[in-house]
């Protein structure tokens, strides 16, 4: 059983650095995906740099239905919606992105429509077209952005949509 | 703080950090402590035993480059008599309360569910007084820290309603149906994603769990909550640390009190130079410092990416559910 004697306010803790991961985004196995163009690569006009991001692991296939880029997961799919720094090449079926000279853990890497996949990011709330903001409380999705995503919430039936950033911001 | 610029920011942090640097427990021996004011301009006060700063350390800290305020405050007991004195009274309390002891006030301060049905109740420990508060009901083996799906877990929570109990997490990481070994469902307590991201979870069924106002963290040993520290009370500079899966335990310091996320800016801002403080999977993990809950961890970025923002702890109210200390 625990004491419970409280930490005083100049308590000592003890820490414990971070170990940095070394996941990579994709399992680069080939697939037979067809080489079509999603309808909506949805890309907002704005880089890593300029906002904050939710923390959450996505993980999940990348899967392009009905003209939609989506990570689906057993019992969650969410429309994959991209920073600035992703790029789609429909000749490869592939996501593409740069990596960071001032953020090491920013690798450059690429993705495939049928791979497994991890990214950072988090589930959207309901209320989720006023509620996303960049580091000086402006808007990060353009009217174009909120139309492509409701869109492909509506095509795909998925239950919400990411931002996807770096599988790790390490 | 509000209104305090980056550069005013900053050069206030380099300024603590100077301050805490110095082995001011050698230069005085009735020094206790320095303690941040909450206001805009940095304000310390330095606890002390003797209510004076000794010239030699007065000189000393202008040497070091400090400039702000730094008033003495005299306290009546050190952190060893006071440790020594909750240590006694813990003991005796057993499993009925919690304890802690107040360096500012001179006061133990204990808690129990029901403080008037202990018999022979002291009202003091080796001399220094006891203040008794009605706790939360504890029992005790789940904590907070763990891994949590695609997030971490927060801390334990208790609902406002009815002092159920349960584990928290952000409201933007997916649903989760087990936790440390124990089924949980969501309490239909959280969300939003304005300037709060927090969901509450209790067992399933009810009765079979016991909650630990813990955080499993630091090598395996339990950081034990026992107070929380409001948005208005937190300051520029404070230490933090938080726990997360992908980055264990960092900690870092408070740079910004109103930063701009999910289209609020009241959110705090954490960094430490060359230190990640958020990577995928730590959201929903939290922020505390000594026995003290400040937030759940939410976002990442910054520069090199290694910024953190959490929501204070206090906002959770508003949601349903506060932060167990007990």
């Amino acid at each position: 059983m625990n004491r419970r004697v409280a930490a005083l306010a100049a308590s000592t803790l003890v820490a414990a650095f971070g170990a940095c991961s070394q996941d990579v985004a994709g399992d680069g196995a080939p697939t037979t995906s067809p080489k079509v163009q999603p309808r909506e690569f949805i890309v907002i006009d704005h880089g890593l740099e300029d906002a904050y991001w939710d923390s959450a692991l996505i993980k999940g296939r990348l899967e392009l239905e009905n003209g939609c880029l989506t990570i689906i997961r057993p019992g969650v799919t969410l429309v994959a919606v991209w920073t600035s720094e992703y790029s789609w090449d429909p000749a490869t079926s592939t996501v593409s992105w740069e990596g960071s000279d001032e953020t090491p853990g920013w690798l450059a890497g690429q993705v495939r429509v049928g791979d497994r996949v991890r990214f950072g990011g988090g589930i959207q709330p309901d209320n989720w077209e006023t509620q996303n903001t960049d580091v000086r409380n402006r808007p990060l999705l353009s009217s174009e952005n909120i139309e492509q995503i409701n869109s492909c919430l509506e095509n795909t039936g998925a239950d919400s949509w990411s931002f996807l950033t770096p599988p790790e911001g390490t | 703080m509000r209104g305090l610029d980056a550069e005013s920011a900053a050069e206030r942090l380099r300024q603590l950090r100077s301050l805490r640097s110095m082995p001011l427990k050698d230069l005085d021996p009735q020094f206790v402590d320095v303690r941040v004011l909450p206001q805009t301009e940095l304000a310390v006060e330095y606890l002390t035993l003797s209510g004076k700063i000794p010239d030699g350390v007065r000189l000393l800290i202008e040497r070091i480059g400090y400039t702000s305020a730094i008033e003495p405050v005299a306290v009546p007991y050190s952190y060893l008599e006071l440790e020594a004195a909750a240590q006694e009274l813990s003991e005796w309390l057993g499993d009925r309360g919690s304890v802690y002891g107040d360096v500012r006030g001179g006061v133990i301060v204990a808690n129990a569910p029901d403080p008037e049905s202990l018999l022979a109740r002291p009202m003091e420990s080796r001399g220094i007084p006891v203040q008794w508060g009605i706790g939360e009901p504890f029992t005790e083996t789940l904590g907070g820290g763990k891994a949590w799906n695609d997030c971490t877990a927060g801390f334990v929570v208790v609902k406002t309603s009815n002092l159920e109990r349960g584990i928290s997490s952000n409201a933007h990481c997916t649903l989760n149906s087990t936790y440390n070994g124990q089924t949980v469902i969501y309490s239909g307590l959280g969300e939003d994603r304005g300037q709060y991201d927090a969901k509450m979870y209790v067992e399933y069924p009810s009765g079979s769990a016991s909650w630990n106002n813990g955080i499993a963290c630091c090598g395996g040993i339990s950081a034990q909550i026992t107070f929380r520290v409001s948005r208005t009370n937190m300051n520029i500079g404070d230490d933090v640390c938080k726990m997360g899966k992908a980055t264990d335990v960092t900690c870092g310091d408070i740079l910004s009190k109103s930063a701009c996320f999910s289209g609020a800016c009241t959110w705090i801002l954490v960094d430490r130079t060359g230190i990640n403080m958020s990577s995928v999977g730590d959201s929903g993990g939290p922020f505390w410092f000594g026995g003290a809950a400040f937030g759940w961890n939410t976002a990442q970025g910054g520069p090199g990416d290694n910024q953190a923002l959490f929501m204070a702890q206090n906002y959770s109210g508003d949601l349903g559910f506060i932060v167990a200390v007990s």
